[in-house]
């Protein structure tokens, strides 16, 4: 009862501190943020940080979570297997586990110091115009049931500091313009709040004629029927979506949503191995991983000093970062986790594209993202990872570290990047402390 | 009832007189004491399960002038209750079931209070091998591996190939001369399950080996015979506790004689025997109010406090201060530093409940399901009781397996030992060497049941929670994964 009403307490008062960076140059040492992620909260555990639950959420409503956290944990295997549930794997795909991409208190390893490439990145085969490769389809599968994978991926330093990624192992060329679109495989808190927020709420921030002038426009990706906001691209709509686009494309599981195996019209392999069922993840399986995914709770903030915690969130705002990085998202009324309803959390995200120049264009559109779009992605959390030794930053794991990610910042974020690199050190320490408390 | 209308009249007269002292203001009328009497209880049950055939309550009574009488009305027999400076310490003995218990205290003035509360005796969830089950309303609910018809559905099934394995909770309407009827406890170990009826008669079923359904008759030959429904056990009458070890059965009837039927070659019957039995054997031991059953030994603890041990002591599971590998065939003193009130028992390990609220642990220790510390130094047998200094003011102790669960006074259940299985309900692979990290949000609970690697759970909204090893359905669950480790508890679905 005391901490709800602390709560509350908090978000009257974030209310009036504003969410408008620039006028916030003076730093309000009294402001208290609402907790990270509202309601769904908790203290961060070492461990486990990312695998903790709604603290508050009784587990009579915790609905299909139980079983969804053994199905993201599993290791799937080909069919016919030995657990009906979980067979199905292939026969193409990347690795067999979410786990093995989405780690409990990590971000899974990407660009292994021996040049090769681990299950913490994969690549989309994509042209400039958002062709796929006719071969080898949308996504390069590194595993293939018959010991013949689409092939591998190593990479290497660029002159400038950029990652230049080299396909291997591959039977057919790519077809002309196509290339290695990298993406990190994020860590995965907060997702069932970032699903639950209204279009309306994204909406609120779009500027696609930046009518505003400051240099920030912010388009949602819309696609058929509703707005992305998963992925670097904000290629998926939604948490169901997003999951059985990574059952099907980096597990090879097929689901009523997505029915067919990864596999384009020129490869047979799909047609040969046994399939694990009709669909092989079934729609309660689906339910299930997403009430696991959306009952992760966010970690509390991390904070050493008060008065530098504000005093970087000030010079955030000021720089310019919280234009796109926008601090709190909102949910709206959920039927299905009712605790989740009308919360507001600390993401640090508008969820839309931004163009963000030439040097961190994949040269790939994908699903209504040109290939200089990214989607600004939440920053919460970035701090417990951060220097662990695999965790890397950006969209091709590029950035060691977050101020490396900063200084990568170009096209709508050149400003923000330019203002940063202006701040004095104790500024950049501040801001810097600010982004690994939040 | 009777009393309720009684406590009735006592209100509309301290009311009538209150409406009197406004009419006519005289000084003695308004001095009149109107304040009722406050009764407060250490501990409220709220309808959970003890073990025991005794229960003890205490707290305190208080007046603004005096309370002259303090009385306990219990499954309809009244008592009068002693106070000395308000503090008040009774026990009663309980019914199988459900008690429902009140307070009432009365003052000089006449003026009442009443405060209730209901205890659970016997065990209303159970957990075997791989099986589970539920009592509700009365009625049975099985599900889980069923090998050697342990689920008492009235087959035997795989399931992988039955189409109709009880992978679900399955009600098991069990008729008595025609009659429905009404069960009270369940003990489920290993293959075999048995059920306490509200007339004090006992069933059997699933795995009959070594004669531990208790089946048979006063021959030389042990009946071994599996039944796949639940048979009465003609030879036990006015039982009002069971408990099972991996392969014999204990029953405790309402004079507090103990009965033991099942395997005997460690002496577990505790019968002056090594002789496998069909037929219950009666323990020359009195007064007892609470059994339990490690694998091959057995616990009692009596009217006194004092804690009775026989059967294997191999890993020192006995307490008697070195293992050996006689077999204890009659009963042993255990000795405690205080009166027990409750005791679990794992496979073999012991955790007693001292009345103070300390817990105390010994026996195999190879999981550190007794306990450890960082330095790892506890022995992985311990031969006689040691506190375990990480509990003081315990609720209720469980164990089975290499596993331990305590209920400590936050009302959160503590768990540790043998945690590979996701037995314990941790979001952890580690086994933790002592009670100090609760399973997350599983409070209110009313009764545990520990089998082999899994567990089930009942809370006080009565929802059944099961999670650990998912083993032909023993999770009861829709869709389980099978052979496999369940670590978030899951809420049971029971289609009625
Ligand atoms: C081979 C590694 C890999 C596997 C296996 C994998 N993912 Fe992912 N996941 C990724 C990558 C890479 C992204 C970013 C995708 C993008 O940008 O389009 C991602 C994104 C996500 C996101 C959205 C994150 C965000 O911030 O927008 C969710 C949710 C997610 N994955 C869930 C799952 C689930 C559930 C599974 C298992 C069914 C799974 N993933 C399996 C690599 C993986
Ligand atoms: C124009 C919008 C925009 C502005 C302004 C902006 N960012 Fe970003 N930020 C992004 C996008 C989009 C990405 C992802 C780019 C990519 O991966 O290629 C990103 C990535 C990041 C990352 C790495 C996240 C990760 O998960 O790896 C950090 C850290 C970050 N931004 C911090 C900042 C800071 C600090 C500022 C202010 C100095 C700032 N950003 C300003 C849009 C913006």
């Amino acid at each position: 009862m005391k901490s709800k009403l602390y709560l509350l307490l908090n978000i009257l008062l974030v209310g009036c501190g504003g969410s408008d960076g620039a006028s916030d140059s003076v730093v309000d040492n009294t402001l208290v943020l609402g907790a990270t992620g509202g309601v769904a909260t908790v203290e961060y555990q070492e461990n486990n940080g990312f695998l903790q639950f709604i603290p508050d959420l009784d587990i009579q409503e915790y609905n299909g979570a139980s079983q969804g956290r053994e199905l993201f944990i599993a290791t799937w295997g080909p069919a016919p297997g030995a657990r009906d549930l979980l067979d199905g794997y292939g026969p193409l795909a990347i690795t067999d586990s979410c786990a093995n991409c989405h780690e409990s208190s990590s971000r899974a390893e990407s660009l292994k110091s021996d040049g090769s490439t681990g299950n913490g990145i994969l690549f989309r085969l994509r042209d400039i115009e958002g062709n796929v490769d006719s071969m080898l389809g949308a996504q390069l599968q590194t595993y293939s049931a018959d010991g013949v994978p689409e092939g591998s991926v190593s990479w290497s330093e660029g002159s400038s500091n950029e990652i230049l990624f080299h396909l291997n192992d591959n039977v057919n060329a790519l077809d002309e313009g196509i290339v290695l679109a990298p993406r990190l495989s994020p860590q995965l808190i907060g997702m069932g709040l970032l699903d639950l927020v209204p279009e309306s709420v994204i909406l609120e921030y779009q500027d696609v004629n930046d009518t505003d002038m400051n240099g920030i426009f912010g388009r949602a990706n819309q696609q058929q029927q509703c707005i992305g906001r998963f992925g670097w691209k904000a290629i998926h709509c939604s948490l169901d979506g997003q999951i059985v686009g990574a059952l099907q494309q980096d597990m090879g599981l097929t689901s009523t949503l997505n029915p067919a195996e990864p596999c384009s019209d020129n490869q047979g392999i799909c047609n040969i191995y046994p399939s694990g069922g009709d669909p092989e993840v079934s729609d309660k399986s689906v339910q299930d991983i997403n009430d696991f995914l959306t009952i992760l709770a966010v970690p509390e903030r991390r904070i050493n000093k008060q008065e530098t915690f504000l005093a970087g969130r000030a010079l955030f705002n000021s720089t310019g970062c919280n234009a796109c990085h926008r601090e709190t998202l909102s949910t709206g009324e959920v039927e299905r986790f009712p605790i989740l309803s009308n919360q507001t959390f600390y993401p640090y995200t508008d969820l839309l594209l931004h163009n963000m120049g030439p040097e961190l264009s994949d040269g790939a559109k994908e699903s209504g993202a040109e290939a200089d779009e990214w989607r600004t992605p939440p920053l919460w959390g970035l701090g417990l990872i951060e220097g662990d030794g695999k965790s890397r930053f950006l969209h091709d794991g590029r950035a060691l570290t977050i101020e490396q990610a900063i200084l990568w910042h170009g096209g709508e974020s050149e400003s923000a990047k330019e203002t940063y690199s202006q701040l004095t050190n104790d500024e950049k320490d501040a801001l810097l402390a600010f982004l690994r408390a939040i | 009832m009777k009393l309720q209308h009684s406590f009735l009249s006592v209100c509309i007269l301290t009311f009538i007189a209150g409406c009197d002292s406004n009419d006519s203001p005289a000084s003695e009328e308004v001095n009149k004491d109107t304040t009722e009497p406050e009764i407060t209880l250490s501990t409220l049950a709220a309808n959970r399960s003890i073990y025991s055939s005794t229960y003890s309550i205490n707290g305190t009574v208080i007046d603004n002038q005096e309370v002259t009488s303090l009385q306990l009305k219990v499954n309809d027999l009244t008592k009068n209750v002693t106070f000395n400076g308000g503090d008040f310490d009774v026990s009663f003995v309980l019914t199988p079931g459900l008690n429902n218990y009140e307070l009432i205290a009365l003052d000089a003035a006449g003026n009442g209070a009443s405060m209730t509360d209901s205890i659970y005796f016997g065990q209303q969830v159970a957990a075997g091998g791989a099986h589970s089950g539920a009592i509700i309303d009365g009625q049975i609910w099985t599900w889980g591996r069923n090998n050697l018809g342990q689920t008492g559905v009235g087959f035997t099934s795989k399931l992988n190939t039955d189409e109709n394995h009880p992978t679900t909770p399955q009600k098991i309407e069990v008729l008595d001369n025609e009659e429905l009827v009404t069960f009270t406890s369940l003990a489920f170990n290993q293959n075999a399950s048995i059920a306490l009826d509200n007339e004090g008669d006992v069933w059997a079923w699933g795995d009959g080996d070594g004669g531990q359904l208790g089946l048979g008759d006063q021959d030389s030959v042990v009946l071994d015979v599996d039944y796949y429904t639940p048979q009465k056990i003609n030879a036990l009458k006015d039982i009002v506790s069971i408990t099972r070890g991996y392969d014999h059965t204990v029953a405790l009837d309402k004079n507090g004689q103990v009965f033991t039927f099942g395997e005997n070659d460690k002496g577990q019957l505790g019968n002056s025997s090594n002789e496998d039995a069909d037929y219950p054997q009666l323990v020359t031991l009195t007064n007892i109010v609470l059994i339990t059953a490690a694998s091959d030994s057995t616990y009692a603890i009596d009217s006194d406090g004092i804690l009775w041990g026989w059967g294997e002591n191999d890993n020192g599971q006995l307490g008697q201060g070195s293992d050996d590998t006689n077999d204890y065939n009659t009963p042993v003193q255990i000795p405690l530093l205080e009166k027990v009130i409750s005791v679990a028992a794992g496979k073999a390990h012991v955790l007693a409940l001292g009345e103070s609220g300390k817990v105390y642990g010994w026996g195999l220790n190879a999981s550190n399901q007794i306990g450890n510390t960082v330095e790892d130094t506890w022995p992985d047998e311990i031969y006689e009781a040691v506190e375990l200094p990480w509990i003081t003011q315990a609720k209720a102790v469980w164990a089975n397996g290499n596993q331990s669960f305590v209920e400590k006074s936050d009302q959160l259940i503590y768990p540790w030992g043998f945690n590979g299985t996701g037995t314990l309900g941790l979001e952890s692979d580690q086994d933790p060497i002592s009670p100090t990290v609760a399973i997350a949000e599983l409070n209110n609970v009313q009764d545990i049941a520990p089998g082999a690697l899994h567990t089930i759970a009942l809370r006080k909204d009565r929802s059944i929670f099961s999670w650990g090893w998912s083993f032909e359905g023993s999770l009861g669950i829709k869709e389980p994964i099978n052979i496999w480790g369940y670590t978030v508890p899951q809420k049971v679905e029971f289609n009625q």
